[in-house]
């Protein structure tokens, strides 16, 4: 079913219409027959699912789905308009004061961000432009810079997770951050997929949105530990490639020798950082672009014994052995276990530089 | 960048793994509910528990590709999408039920079957066009199937031109219990050239049975045998 931001239901309300069935007007005397007949009609179902499962076997998952979504009914979906407004306010709120310029970011922002001569990448003008803003700080507005749709995500999550009407959650990190200032161009939202965006303004933009993500991801997380829940709960984070800054510094290309992905559990006792990284720079004569360095392209590991760089398979698999599902990829092993006792253990060496 | 959050890992048996777009991101899906937001953000929420809860089950049951096209390479079950599901509701009771059909005509991406954009007002959002073809089983739409059986159960007329499609030489003004032939009348049209099994034809018989210990009219014994079979897991099944 799709989310779309732009009706007046909630996404909450969206999500969870198909079962409220409220507006559904039946005839006087159905529903209290129909509650009246329910053993016996649960009795035949039972029995058209045994049937149907002999036949083609799978079948007894649509009784289940059945039984699950006749589960969302009688929980009774009211009031989520109100709910999922101050879930947003509260997730809104947090992303507000992270991306508030005057709270420092050492390193970041802590100085004068110059302006660099290297056009946005605007698709739909050929050339790009480039911002005006003497100090790029200046491009993050108080009040009005956002990231699109990451309080909406957030607050769906920790609804749906929180009130257990749902065992998965996959949003979106904040594809644009909104309400920028960008002088001399005429759109308010990050405009650029970084190729030419100029890394001094993908840092600190992203810098900000990290932030944000952070504050949410922490909030989530209180949520689900006061719950008791967070131990049972595993959050993914990830993208499709890492970037790799371009030899100028006019921005970053597809890095598809390295990936970062984020893995937070109850279950993991501490922090942990696995997977190593080429220190070495190399280079491409032909394009000048910088294939190696320290960006974190992968380097060479050991995975249960046996050498081998840690991939996409790897996360796939890990991320389903912490759920305790089977994992697809028989070629990539998990990157870390559970034992008996509940304990997470490492199938690889901590992280290297090499 | 996505973020997944999973909340079942208690639960500790096997569910599907399906792929987003991006294969990093797997999502574990037991009685999925798929959504996405409007633009190009995926967003994913599972049923509220694992369907699987026979230990014994091996569910196979993967979606591939993109969130916005889950289109399965090998989905056991090749469900009807929102055209031949109505059409089939419309087939057996008929045009009163065109109003709950059209409810199922109207969700595109819990039944599958692309919306046209070059149709007027066909895609309530333009990622609707990439719809599955082959939809999966969700809780959303089990949850659409039950209101929908339950809002054709309730209305009479839907009823009355069923029993007229499964046997035209029925009195509808004088209209007896449901008996065997007539059961398996109307299980053919759920499932048609298949003969009702027998324990089927039992389990349907208590049905008939308690609408008449209730004293009602016959006309119950019809409408909740309908719903009934209606509700069944398997005619949706192309």
């Amino acid at each position: 079913m799709g989310v779309d931001f732009n009706l007046p239901q909630t996404p909450l309300e969206q999500l969870l219409a198909p079962f409220d069935g409220r507006a559904d007007i039946y005839p006087k005397d159905f529903i209290s027959r129909r509650q009246a007949m329910d053993g016996v009609i649960q009795n035949a179902l039972n029995t058209l699912c045994s049937y149907a499962n002999s036949q083609r076997p799978g079948a007894n998952i649509i009784c289940s789905t059945q039984r699950s979504a006749a589960k969302l009914f009688q929980k009774g979906i009211v009031g989520l308009a109100e709910q999922y407004n101050q879930l947003y306010n509260k997730y809104q709120s947090l992303i507000n004061q992270c991306l508030d310029p005057k709270r420092p970011m050492l390193g970041v922002t802590d100085k004068v961000v110059k302006r660099d001569n290297y056009a946005l990448h605007l698709r739909s003008v050929v050339g790009g432009l480039n911002p005006l803003n003497a100090d790029l700080r200046t491009i993050l507005v108080q009040g009005q810079t956002s990231i699109h749709h990451l309080a909406q995500g957030f607050a769906i999550a920790e609804y749906m997770i929180a009130q257990q009407l749902s065992s998965s959650v996959m949003l979106d990190a904040g594809t644009f951050t909104s309400g920028l200032n960008l002088e001399g161009i005429p759109v308010s939202s990050w405009p650029t997929d970084e190729h030419y965006g100029s890394a001094a303004l993908s840092l600190l933009i992203n810098s900000f949105r990290a932030r944000a993500l952070s504050a949410c991801l922490y909030e989530l997380i209180t949520v689900l530990k006061r719950s008791n829940m967070f131990e049972e709960t595993v959050i993914h984070i990830g993208s499709e490639f890492s970037r790799i800054p371009d030899l100028v510094g006019s921005g970053s290309g597809h890095g598809w020798k390295g990936n970062v992905i984020s893995i937070l559990s109850g279950a993991i006792s501490k922090p942990e950082v696995i997977g190593n990284i080429h220190l070495s720079q190399k280079i491409n004569t032909t394009t000048g672009i910088v294939e190696g360095g320290t960006w974190g392209e992968s380097a060479e590991g050991t995975i249960d014994g046996a050498k081998a760089h840690i991939g996409i398979g790897h996360a796939t698999s890990t991320v389903a052995q912490l759920l305790r599902v089977s994992h697809p990829l028989n070629n990539n092993g998990p990157l870390a276990v559970e034992s008996q006792s509940g304990k997470i253990t490492l199938t690889t060496d901590k992280a290297k530089n090499l | 960048m996505k973020i997944s959050v999973h909340f079942f890992r208690k639960l500790n048996l096997q569910v599907l793994i399906c792929y987003g777009w991006i294969p990093l991101l797997i999502q574990c899906a037991p009685a999925h509910l798929d959504f996405k937001t409007n633009g190009t953000q995926p967003l994913a929420v599972t049923g509220e528990d694992n369907p699987n809860l026979d230990p014994n089950h091996q569910d196979t049951n993967r979606g591939y590709g993109s969130p916005h096209a889950r289109e399965s390479l090998d989905v056991p079950f090749h469900f009807m999408d929102r055209y031949s599901y109505a059409d089939a509701l419309i087939q057996i009771f008929g045009s009163s039920a065109n109003a709950a059909a059209t409810t199922v005509t109207k969700q595109v991406a819990t039944f599958g079957g692309p919306c046209d954009p070059y149709i007027d007002n066909d895609c309530p959002s333009m990622s609707l066009s990439q719809a599955p073809l082959v939809p999966n089983d969700t809780t959303g739409r089990e949850a659409y199937r039950i209101r929908t059986c339950n809002l054709i159960a309730g209305n009479d007329q839907a009823i009355q031109q069923a029993i007229r499609n499964s046997n035209s030489s029925i009195n509808i003004s004088k209209l007896p219990l449901p008996g065997d032939r007539e059961l398996k009348l109307i299980y053919q049209q759920f499932y048609p050239g298949v003969t009702l099994p027998e324990p089927i034809l039992m389990e349907l018989k208590k049905v008939v049975h308690q609408v008449n210990q209730n004293k009602w009219p016959p006309l119950e014994a019809w409408r909740f045998i309908y719903l009934t079979i209606c509700l069944g897991p398997d005619w949706q099944i192309v």
